[in-house]
């Protein structure tokens, strides 16, 4: 079946996302080229915090994320690194702790709030169960309290129509500096696109309360 | 029969205009299929023995080895069957944290999900890839059938527990619309379809209550007048909803299930049973408990063998879902196996000695109207009850005495089922938070 949908005509665009801002949703395109372009960041990054051949990677993300993980499981499909994948809800706890028990996962990418309360409470501590997990990308409801359980963790937020990814050992989240343009508008993160982009962004309000500072081409964002 | 089935000369338009993606594999002879399914297994039968632990183990047990495998009648009256019990006790005996079923190493896989659990803890799926992950690659004849094409707008499924589907919707040139479609955000879900005309989405049960709820507000038939069709699985649709979401939203359903676990089965235009594609599974009816095969369309047990799987292909695995099978063509002329589920091994409860099964309950519930959305879960404290205690969601909205409904359900279930019952009500709200899938929602639980 797979080489039969090769010889389709290629959608238009990769598709379109949506994020909120305070109780309004926008939409944004997302065009093959700056989907590329996101990859190779996201390579990079991934490859600089360690990511190797063969380390397997626990997504806790839904597919509604696509606009901002699909640069990272194509990058990492171009490692080779193997994923995993969860929800992002409570009641899926059940199944990301199962992979970290029965599998040797090396990072965890978008551990989020509900699961941390889900597995707090539960018989195996989360500190226990991340135990081997050398790479933790938290969202920013769940990376305080993961490292006050003494869990190092980094910050992964999709900030409006741009991804947010840390580095290990550093506070908040890289943005790519060559593709945005990142501000701090009345304590809030605004987005312009620096790149042509299927969507043009024009200080775009990401919804993200936080602090900027720019480090090196990139910015670092620490959300609030 | 070819791989993509294109005439070269094929125009684009002429492409997009045919029902069928793969026409030469839909419509291939029974021979041509057994003569796939053979060649597959004659491979799949020496690679398992060389890379899997499991199926050494189980089939050394039995006596037999590769070379005795020379022909599909080797093989289903040789290899013997196993059930997801078998491949747990080896798990707990050995570690192996896949059951001993992989056939590669860890690293050498391109991903890895997981069922959905509903009944335990969820059971590890290997997969191993180049374009899009198998679970959704395996939809591509069954969406074209449902009339997408590229530059089709869909709406992103919710959940992400059996990988992400947005490489697949890009490989048949889809535009995925990514909106938060989970429980509580049926308005916002209706917002997109009102603003980007998809063709599709998939519905789950949560979200058909959901927009049942924002009905009053909401034009529900012109808001999906775009769709071509909608995807429904986890559990079967009360025929109150059913009617409800065809005849007044307007809203064609192909409902899905699973094909043994080794992928998923479509119904096609024609609602007439769900499609197993042979060429990517070798089913098999056979009587419960037994390796007898049941005749064509009588009740038996799906056994199901994946052709398309080298990670962790299961081999003979018996599902526990009981289903007629038929190898009759289908009047749309594709001639793979059909087949129609009918419940769950196990699934009967006992109840004074009755076996009671979901369906029956289900029709005598929505008979009333304040229980129409068909919610229910049987609560089963032992093999054996004196009593049948369910707990059952009622629509506040149409219930004003909640005493007399329970006093009418009782004696409206004992008379249908003819044993002692115990009804507790609920809102269908509080029931549904009760769910541990987006996936699927259990009929039957432990108290």
């Amino acid at each position: 079946m797979a080489a039969a949908a090769a010889t389709l005509p290629r959608a238009p665009i990769y598709g379109i996302g949506t994020y909120a801002v305070d109780s309004s949703s926008a939409d944004f395109e997302i065009g093959w080229d700056e989907l590329d372009r996101d990859t190779e960041w996201a390579h990079a990054l991934l490859v600089e915090a360690g990511l190797v051949k063969g380390d397997l990677v626990l997504f806790s993300t839904p597919n509604h994320e696509g606009p901002w993980v699909a640069p990272l499981v194509r990058a990492l499909r171009r490692i080779g690194a193997p994923y995993a994948t969860s929800e992002t809800y409570g009641w899926d706890s059940r199944r990301f702790a199962m992979y970290l028990r029965r599998l040797p996962v090396r990072a965890v990418i978008g551990l989020g709030g509900e699961t941390v309360t889900a597995l707090t409470d539960s018989e195996q501590t989360l500190s226990t169960l991340l135990a081997g997990v050398d790479l933790v990308w938290a969202r920013p409801d769940a990376v305080s309290r993961l490292r006050a359980q003494q869990i190092d963790a980094t910050t992964y937020v999709p900030l409006g129509p741009a991804l947010g990814l840390g580095l290990p050992g550093e506070r908040g989240a890289r943005v790519n500096g060559e593709e945005w343009t990142v501000s701090e508008i009345r304590g809030r993160i605004h987005v312009t696109n620096a790149r042509a982009r299927a969507t043009r962004f024009d200080e775009a309000d990401t919804g993200v309360s936080g602090e900027v500072a720019q480090r090196g081409t990139d910015y670092v964002v620490v959300p609030r | 029969m070819t791989s993509t089935d294109y005439s070269p000369g094929e125009t684009t338009a002429a492409l997009l205009e045919r029902r069928f993606l793969e026409p030469e594999l839909e419509t291939a002879s029974r021979a041509e299929l057994e003569a796939l399914q053979e060649a597959r297994i004659l491979e799949l039968v020496p690679y398992a023995w060389e890379n899997s632990a499991f199926y050494r183990e189980l089939w050394s047990n039995a006596g037999v080895r590769p070379s005795d495998i020379r022909s599909l009648h080797d093989f289903t009256t040789r290899i013997p069957t196993f059930e997801k019990a078998d491949t747990q006790a080896f798990r707990d005996r050995t570690g192996d944290p896949f059951g001993g079923l992989l056939c590669m190493r860890l690293a050498e896989l391109s991903s890895c999900t997981a069922t959905s659990g509903t009944t335990g803890d969820p059971e590890l799926i290997a997969e191993s890839w180049d374009v899009a992950p198998p679970l959704p690659m395996v939809t591509a004849r069954d969406l074209w059938e449902l009339g997408l094409r590229p530059g089709d707008r869909v709406m992103m499924s919710a959940g992400s527990f059996r990988n992400f589907w947005d490489e697949y919707f890009s490989l048949m040139g889809l535009v995925p619309i990514f909106v938060d479609s989970w429980i509580g955000q049926g308005a916002t879900v209706l917002r997109a379809i009102e603003k980007y005309r998809p063709v599709y989405m998939q519905l789950h049960l949560q979200a058909i209550l959901e927009f049942e709820r924002l009905e009053a507000d909401h034009d529900l038939r012109s808001i999906f007048a775009s769709m071509k069709g909608v995807a429904f699985a986890g559990q079967p649709m009360g025929q109150v909803l059913a009617r409800k979401v065809r005849e007044e939203w307007g809203l064609e359903v192909f409902k899905y299930t699973s094909a043994g676990d080794t992928g998923t089965a479509w119904e096609h235009r024609e609602h007439d049973g769900y499609t197993l594609w042979e060429d990517t599974v070798f089913p098999e009816c056979l009587e419960p408990g037994s390796t007898t095969p049941v005749r064509d369309g009588d009740v038996g047990e799906l056994v199901a063998t994946d052709l398309d799987n080298l990670a962790g292909p299961l081999i003979r695995y018996r599902s526990g879902d009981l289903v007629r099978l038929t190898r009759e063509p289908a009047p749309s002329g594709r001639s793979h196996a059909r087949m129609w589920v009918v419940g769950r091994k196990g699934e009967e409860t006992l109840v004074t000695g009755r076996a009671i099964v979901v369906s029956e309950v289900w029709t005598a519930i929505e008979e009333l109207p304040e229980l129409s959305d068909g919610m229910f879960q049987i609560i089963r404290h032992s093999p054996k009850m004196d009593r049948l205690r369910l707990r059952v969601g009622y629509a506040p909205e149409r219930t004003s005495d909640l005493a007399a409904l329970e006093g009418r359900l009782r004696v409206h279930l004992e008379d249908r089922l003819q044993v002692p019952c115990d009804p507790e009500l609920v809102t269908v709200d509080d029931l549904l938070t009760r769910t541990s899938s987006v996936a699927k929602f259990p009929r039957v639980v432990k108290a």
